[in-house]
This record gives C-alpha cells, structure tokens and sequence, in this order.
C-alpha cells in the first residue's frame, strides 16, 4: 500500500464539493459565529462540572450535538463493565480527545500537550521530553497509578485519515497494564460536503473551524472487548493483536508504515513542492535560488554579514560547530526561517536546505599547516559507495561491502607485487 | 549534547560513505551505538607499511565534536606513536589543555572543526613519518632509529598478518 492513501493530501477532494459549498457560505459563516460563542460554553461546562460525573458527560453530549458533533457508541454495553486502566484508540484527529472523553471520561499522558483549545476540553497529563524511554515508561506508569480515570492512548502517535490503515503502533501502552481497552473511532461527514476532517498538515484551528463551518460531523466510537495479556505474550505480539483488532472493527488494513514514515513523507512533499515551484520560477519559495548564489565559495573568507540578532548569530554559530562545511550565510539563512539549531540541522542533512560545501578555515589545522604531515597520498584506490543508505541496514550493507571490496583489493595486490598467486 | 553529537557524526558518515580519502573506510559499527567507530586503513604507498589494511575503533564521546575521539588499533602494529595496546598517539587526537608529552602546540590539536576524515588522514601520515620524539612504543621508536632494515622487516611482518596471508 501506497504511504500517501493512508493520510488526506487536500481538505476538497473533489472540485463539486467545492461548488456546493458557495451557496452554503452564508449559512455556514453563520453557524461558525454561533457554535464558537457555544464552544466557549463548553469550555466553561468543561471545568465546573467533576470530570468524570454522569451529568458532565450529558451536557457535554447534549452541546457537542450542536456544536455538530454527532457521536454514535457501538458496543456501550461493554462500557460500564469496563475495568480497564489503559485505552488504546487510532487517531483520526485533534477532536478525538474530546469525542473519546465523552464516551470515555479519560486522560491522555502526551509529550507535546496540543493546542490551548482542545487542552480546555479535554484533560491531557504533560510528559517530560528529552527522556529515555525507561524514564518515559516510569513516568507513564505512575500517571497510570494516579489516575482516577482510564488512560487514553494513541499509539500510531499522529494522525490517519482512518480509511485505509493503520500505522505501526508504539508499545510503550502494552507494557503498563494486563488488560488493554481498544476503541475504534471513524468520521464521516455528510455526503453533500465532502470535506475531509483534517489534512496532512493542516492547523488545528483550521480542523475546527471546518467543524463548526459545517452542519454536522458524524463520529462513530466502537467500543470493542477488553483484550487480556496471555501468559507468554510479548508486548509486540499483544500491540499487533491489538491493531488488528482495531483495523478490522472498521475495516482497514494494518501497514508498515510507522510515525517517523509520515515525517519523511511530509518532508518529501515540501522538497517536490520547492523544486517544482522552482523551476516554474514563478512561486513565492525560491529558497535553493536564493541560496546558492549567496554561497559562492569565495565569500567565505569574506565578513559574514551576521543576523542583527544575536541570538540567531549564537545559534549561527553552534550549527556551525557541528558542520563545520556550511557556509555561515546558507546557515542564517535557515535558521531564519526555523529559528531552531536542531531543525536547522535537520535540514541541512536531510537535503532540503542545498549548499557549496566550503572548505572550513583550516589554517590551524595540523595537516595542512604542516608539511612534514602532508598526507603521502596512501593508496590509489578509493572505496565510496554513489549513494548513501536511507535505512540502516542499507548503510551497513554498504559498508560491510566496502570493506570487504578493500581488504580483496588490498590481498590481490599484495600478492601480485610479491608472486605469491 | 548527545543530539547534535549524532547529527555530526551522522553527516560524516554520509560525508566518509559518498566521498571518501583513498584507502580509508570508517563508518559505524553498529547502527545502534553511533558512538562507537570501525575504520579500515590501508598503508601508504612507499612506505613500510605499503598495501596493509589496518582495522581500528574510534570510540566517540556523548559531547563530539567538542571532545576528541579515542582512537585504538585493532590489529597488532609496531610503529612508535601507537602504543603495544593499539591505541594512536597522535596531536590530532589531543583536546587542547592536557597535554601529555608537553610540546605539542595547541593548533594541531583537537577542535570541533576537525574530523574524522581529518583524525584518519593524520594517522596515515603518521603511518608514513613516524615521529620518534614522542614514542608511545619504546622498543618501536629505538628501533625505527637504530635500525631501520629490522623495522621494515617487522613492518613487512604486520603488513602480511593485517591481510590474513
């Protein structure tokens, strides 16, 4: 299966969805006013009302239904028996914590807590960054204990389109509890709007407001059996029994694809999208342009003309240190527009940001000050691979081959020169 | 630290992989551990370690590239800047303040502008010219000085086992 299927491109997919929306605008327009001063109510319901009681999760029902929310439950009866601590759920987008609470009241432990919004509707646990994933497990576990409510997962840790597949899952759920509680979730809006729920990279403002914009938003929750651990169960086993399970209840199939496969997709579209605006030279993102001719090798001994923010010249500066063959103007350049070492850097490795690679100030530097340590040219031969691995194994392949093509070589010679054959 | 330390090492991989020095390969041992380096260096021409190939491990700290490598030789090889352990006593290698034999000067040390590329090329160099005045192996240095016929014979000796013949 094609990774781009698994995630919607365009909010229209279809030029007629586009037509019929001109003559819904102005009700549309309308609705949008209303349900945001709506919203603001639910926000205020949201944080008077215990987290957890019968009544919240009526009257949020009740205003989600005319915010144009409209949830559908399959499999309720399941629901009041349920013992299960952790909930495991695909994620199709931002309004799936509130949907899911209200089935399910719940909190989500996540890294990146979303925007401030749906951080007012919904309850989220921050987890700290920057840790390993021992520390990370500890962490989860200990909300886990705390909390009074089920805690909600979403192991594919970013967004599908939910109509063709699921994304590998993270295992970090399956390892804290015996007992998983897997939700399924599906949207649909009406057919005379077909405007897809979220994109690739759309704004969650944007998501909402298309929600509000739009009569209403069917969501289907299918609430399946609790899956128990088995005895000699790895957690791998017990994430993909899961997924399956999930897949199946609506339909779609389970891929290989994993979170850090859509990053790269994304990237991908981006370096297409600029090359292609490129060449048509007529788009506002003429950046490799712009770059290449202010990277003239000659202007890197030149005064750097430095941001006039001294952060970014810090910044400059750090980036620089680690990839020393940047020119400094390609760098600020970047960093500019990221205004982030580690995404500046990204970049730069990943291709996006293109480049003359100058030679760093190497005056001090012992083997070209030094004659004595000229290099005397070793050998004659060279072992490079014409293109660098994307995957591991690829890389290491390469490299096991370039050694063994070395070592060959190196034998054959020796042996030639001294008559050994 | 660790973060940027893994983008450098990962674009000098890619660097050493596409446009590598002749005769040298270097490249992760393993994926998983970024830190740790196998490198494979052939003799120089024209000198006495002509046509051997010489493994070595790099061992990278969690702050490269402001710290140095450690750079240690897997094979058995008699040279006087290389300790009998394998381990490569070379300036490059030095950060600048510790200083063990207490000549060197600090602009052939170590500096985050410095690379692995330029780590290997030093120690062909050094394959080529040994410098007896700071022997890291005694008997190696004595010998390059006294009696060179012995040290090519024992080069000769390493250059053959190196390619397994």
């Amino acid at each position: 299966m094609e990774i781009q299927s698994l995630f919607h491109i365009k909010r229209f997919p279809r030029t007629r969805s586009l037509v019929n929306l001109v003559f819904y605008f102005p009700i549309g327009v309308f609705l949008a006013v209303v349900r945001l001063f709506i919203s603001m109510h639910v926000i205020v319901i949201c944080h008077i009302l215990p987290h957890g009681s019968s009544i919240r999760r009526f009257v949020l029902k009740v205003m989600s239904g005319v915010l144009g929310f409209l949830v559908t439950v399959e499999g309720g009866d399941k629901l009041e028996q349920c013992s299960a601590k952790v909930i495991v759920s695909n994620h199709i987008s931002i309004i799936d914590y509130f949907i899911t609470d209200l089935v399910f009241p719940n909190q989500a432990p996540l890294e990146n807590l979303p925007s401030i919004f749906i951080q007012l509707i919904s309850k989220f646990k921050k987890l700290p960054s920057n840790v390993n994933k021992d520390q990370l497990l500890n962490e989860v576990k200990s909300i886990c204990q705390e909390s009074p409510v089920p805690v909600l997962f979403h192991p594919e840790k970013t967004t599908t389109n939910g109509e063709s597949g699921l994304l590998k899952f993270n295992t970090v759920p399956f390892e804290l509890d015996h007992s998983i509680q897997p939700i399924a979730v599906q949207c649909k809006r009406p057919s005379y709007f077909e405007i897809n729920i979220t994109t690739l990279e759309s704004s969650w403002y944007t998501d909402i407001f298309w929600c509000f914009f739009l009569p209403c938003t069917f969501y289907k929750i299918h609430i399946l059996p609790v899956v128990q651990k088995k005895e000699d169960e790895s957690c791998e086993e017990l994430s993909e029994r899961v997924r399956s399970m999930i897949a199946d209840t609506i339909n779609i199939t389970t891929t290989d694809y994993t979170y850090s496969d859509k990053i790269d997709y994304i990237k991908q579209l981006h370096r297409t999208y600029s090359h292609t605006s490129n060449t048509n030279n007529t788009s506002h993102n003429n950046r490799p342009n712009d770059v290449q001719t202010s990277s003239k090798p000659v202007s890197s001994n030149s005064p750097v003309p430095l941001s006039s923010n001294p952060a970014i010249n810090n910044m400059v500066q750090q980036v620089k240190t680690v990839m020393p063959h940047v020119p400094v103007q390609v760098i600020l350049k970047d960093l500019e527009k990221t205004k982030d070492v580690d995404r500046t850097l990204t970049n730069i490795l990943d291709g996006i940001v293109q480049f003359t690679p100058e030679e760093p100030e190497s005056q001090t530097t012992p083997t070209t000050n030094n004659t004595k340590q000229q290099t005397p040219c070793p050998s004659t031969q060279k072992f490079k691979s014409d293109s660098f691995g994307r995957t591991t194994r690829d890389r290491h392949m390469s490299f096991e081959e370039r050694k063994k093509a070395m070592i060959e070589a190196a034998r054959q010679k020796y042996k030639e020169k001294h008559n050994l054959l | 630290m660790a973060g940027s330390a893994l983008k450098r090492l990962m674009a000098e991989y890619k660097q050493l992989t596409l446009n590598p020095p002749e005769g040298i390969i270097a490249g992760p041992v393993n994926e998983e551990n970024f830190f740790e380096w196998e490198a494979l260096i052939m003799g120089p021409e024209g000198t006495c370690f002509e046509g051997g190939i010489f493994p070595a491990r790099l061992t990278f700290p969690s702050d490269y590239p402001l710290s140095p490598p450690k750079m240690k030789f897997t094979c058995e090889i008699f040279h006087p800047n290389i300790y009998p352990d394998g381990r490569v006593c070379i300036s490059i290698l030095h950060a600048p303040g510790d200083d063990p034999m207490g000549y060197e000067t600090s602009a052939e040390r170590w500096s985050p502008v410095q690379s692995v590329e330029k780590i290997l090329l030093s120690v062909v160099s050094m394959l080529a010219e040994p410098n007896d005045e700071s022997a890291a192996n005694v008997d190696a240095a004595k010998t390059w000085r006294e009696d060179k016929t012995k040290f090519q014979e024992v080069a000769e000796r390493t250059v053959r086992k190196s390619l397994g013949l």
